[in-house]
């Protein structure tokens, strides 16, 4: 356990097991070699000792007749020389001569010598227990007395097998690093490629969402590249399940997805999906933009929280219980674009075999909406103005039947009202219709000869009566002669009559309204001035505009379509003319209707 | 008796003329307005039995003029006739707190408002013998 707590804190630890492996090999072969060495050096042992034996024997046996002769002629020195030198070249640990009391005379060591020279009297040798490991020689001195020759080998094997052993072991040692290195570089490509994969799993736990940041070199071996193949198999798998619930985010994924990401992105309608649980999986950038957020921020959100809690929104819930597999349409505003705007939701659920979950699609309805209003406005407004005439001429029909024995001027004057009210009638219902050809770009002029002095007269006297009664007085200067022009002569008198009825309407009690008509060169020029209320510079051009009606809050309750001056106009350039306007807010307006003379008609709008 | 004041205003001349003559004829005495405020100003001053007013008028329209009487014990409970075109439709809140009795659709027949009238006129004089 310490051993491999050891090598891990030197290894990495990819490398602990094929380094503890390795080790192990070693230590199996160190015990095999060991008891290998032990065997063998038991019988060399053995072998090496009776050789030794022998050649203790035979050198004592030789050194004892040189000493012999030597001490016979007392050279106490030459034997001393020859201990030493024995004793020194055969290797031997004792190499001494004693005498018979035990005094040394001669050793290898020369500090042991104890008889420094040889004794007069020799002494008899005592008894002395043979040495265990080596030879004891008895002298037999000439004319002089006994001595003893003592030889021990040196532990000779022991030293040999000593250094052997070192030897051995460290060969082992060296084999086994040897083979270590080996294995460990044989090992090390595969473990290096295992380390790489280790640590990316460590990542993945980590939270490594991404799959291609795990991949490891594919130098590495083999387990890289089949883990590099397994994780790119993950990947597209995982791409896969994220197309067929995000297409959008796969732009950069296959080129058919990718298409049709792009296809979906480049929609002007919002297209969202959401999950069984109306969770958003998709929303292109136009639904980005209605809702207010970032595409990415809106993935994961609840729809209903993000559509807002405006109560037309709320039948989209029955979406999400899934019993509702219809399709469901709401019209809402949507909290980030302002409650001005208006969006068509329209929202399917898809059925089984489709997959799971909810597609939206978001139009922006606001134009039309704004439109259906002012065509609303426009109806009402119509209908209320056909009933103003309507109620008057009932009421002076039923005058005329209720007193028929009335004087002849009363009812001359009920029946004037009658006839007054009946062209009005008819200005408004030509009006309706020429709103109705503007708006369907069908409308047609006819080419009719207009005599432009009887076209005054009529309108003169169609407005004198309500100028009459409001205390106005209607001046026209129309000069006696007049070119006849080609033309529409109802739609020039629509246009004439827009022009005398507003400036009639929006001028005070005791008012004047001038019309003056001048044949200029090729042209006619008609101003209708009046001194009525003005109107604003800042809405000069819009007061031409189709529904446009004055903000001026003194024209509240007066009935206006918003349309008059715009099909004036539009019937005047019709004809190849104009209508212009001067204008001073409280002191009156003056507008300005120019005809060519021989007007180049356009036959169509 | 002095005869029932009857107070009409509309911003259409022909309308006031024929409504102003006959009601004469049949015995009333006529104030004519031809906008909102001519109409409250000629209220206060004159606290006529019954009111006519169209609803679409120039300054003040008839429903804001219904609203307006409530504010002075002089005309507060003054009868009003609303004259509108039919497409216009008031909500009962729209009427809460006016002196709207009657809702009249244009075009309309006189001798029919004429009935109102005096209907109208009736109940006022018997409200008026009540407390006495």
């Amino acid at each position: 356990m310490a051993l491999s707590r050891l090598l891990r804190t030197l290894l990495p630890g990819d490398e602990v097991l094929i380094a503890g492996f390795g080790l192990g090999a070693a230590a199996v072969v160190v015990a095999a070699s060991g008891t290998l060495w032990w065997l063998t050096s038991m019988t060399e042992r053995r072998t090496l000792e009776e050789s030794r034996e022998k050649m203790v024997a035979a050198l004592g046996d030789s050194m004892a007749q040189s000493v012999e002769t030597m001490l016979g002629n007392s050279e106490v020195s030459a034997v001393r020389r020859l201990v030493a030198d024995a004793a020194r070249d055969a290797g031997l640990s004792v190499c001494r001569v004693t005498l018979g009391d035990g005094k040394i005379l001669a050793d290898a060591d020369p500090s042991r010598i104890t008889a420094q020279t040889l004794p007069d009297q020799w002494p008899p040798l005592i008894d002395q227990p043979p040495a265990t490991d080596g030879r004891t020689l008895e002298l037999n001195i000439s004319g002089k007395g006994k001595a003893r020759l003592e030889l021990v080998a040196q532990n000779a094997s022991t030293s040999l097998a000593n250094s052997r052993n070192t030897a051995v072991v460290g060969m082992v040692a060296a084999c086994s690093l040897v083979g270590l290195g080996v294995v460990y570089r044989l090992s090390r490509r595969r473990t290096r490629g295992l380390g790489a994969i280790d640590d990316a799993l460590s990542h993945l736990s980590a939270g490594e969402k991404e799959l291609a940041a795990l991949e490891v070199s594919p130098t590495l071996g083999e387990q890289a590249s089949a883990w590099n193949s397994l994780l790119r198999e993950l990947v597209s798998l995982r791409n896969r399940e994220l197309l067929a619930s995000d297409p959008g985010r796969a732009a950069g994924g296959e080129n058919r997805d990718g298409y049709f990401a792009a296809a979906c992105n480049a929609l002007w309608h919002g297209l969202v999906v959401a999950d069984d649980s109306l969770n958003i999986t998709y929303a292109n950038g136009a639904a980005a933009v209605f809702l207010g957020a970032r595409r990415e921020t809106l993935i994961g959100r609840p729809l209903i929280d993000v559509l807002g809690d405006s109560p037309n929104v709320a039948p989209l819930r029955s979406l999400a219980d899934g019993t509702n597999r219809g399709r469901i349409v709401v019209e809402s505003p949507l909290a980030a674009s302002g409650q001005d705007a208006v969006f068509r939701i329209s929202a399917r659920r898809l059925r089984a075999g489709e997959g799971s979950g909810t597609v939206l699609l978001i139009e922006d309805v606001t134009q039309q909406r704004v439109a259906d209003k002012a065509r609303n406005a426009f109806v009402a407004q119509a209908t209320h103005e056909l009933r103003a005439p309507l109620t008057n001429i009932r009421l002076y029909v039923e005058a005329l039947l209720d007193k028929p024995d009335s004087d002849v001027p009363t009812r001359s004057k009920h029946l004037n009202v009658v006839n007054q009210e009946a062209r009005r009638l008819e200005r408004i219902v030509g009006d309706m219709l020429s709103v109705s050809e503007i708006e369907a770009g069908t409308m047609k002029l006819a080419n009719d000869d207009v005599r432009l002095v009887t076209l005054f007269e009529e309108i003169e006297n169609d407005f004198r009566i309500s100028a009459q009664a409001k205390g106005i007085t209607l001046k026209f200067t129309v000069p006696p002669k007049l070119p006849v022009i080609v033309g529409d002569r109802d739609k020039i008198v629509l246009a004439l009559s827009n022009l005398v009825g507003n400036a009639i309407k929006y001028t005070p009690a005791g008012g004047l309204v001038s019309v003056v008509v001048r044949a200029e060169n090729d042209s006619l020029r008609i101003d209708v001035t009046d001194t009525g209320i003005g109107i604003a510079e800042n809405e000069a051009e819009l007061v031409f505009e189709r529904f446009y009606r004055s903000k001026d809050r003194r024209i509240e309750g007066i009935t206006g379509s918003g349309l008059g001056l715009a099909l004036a106009r539009q019937v005047v350039r019709l004809h190849g003319g104009d209508i212009t306007l001067a204008s001073e807010l409280n002191k009156g307006s003056t507008f300005t209707l120019t005809l060519p003379a021989r007007a180049n008609i356009s036959l169509a709008a | 008796m002095p005869p029932d004041t009857i107070l009409i205003a509309d911003d259409e001349a022909c309308i006031t003329f024929m409504l102003g003559t006959r009601l004469e004829e049949s015995g009333f005495k006529v104030l004519v307005a031809s906008d909102g405020d001519d109409a409250l100003a000629l209220a206060l001053a004159n606290r006529p039995t019954v009111i006519v007013t169209d609803f679409q008028m120039p300054r003040m329209s008839g429903l804001e003029l219904a609203q307006r009487l409530r504010e002075s014990d002089t005309t507060r409970s003054i009868p009003l006739v609303l004259l509108t075109a039919r497409g216009h439709r008031l909500t009962p809140t729209e009427l809460r707190d006016t002196n709207v009795q009657h809702l009249m659709s244009k075009p309309f027949s006189f001798r029919e408002l004429l009935g109102i009238i005096q209907d109208m006129c009736r109940d006022n004089r018997a409200q008026r013998k009540a407390a006495a």
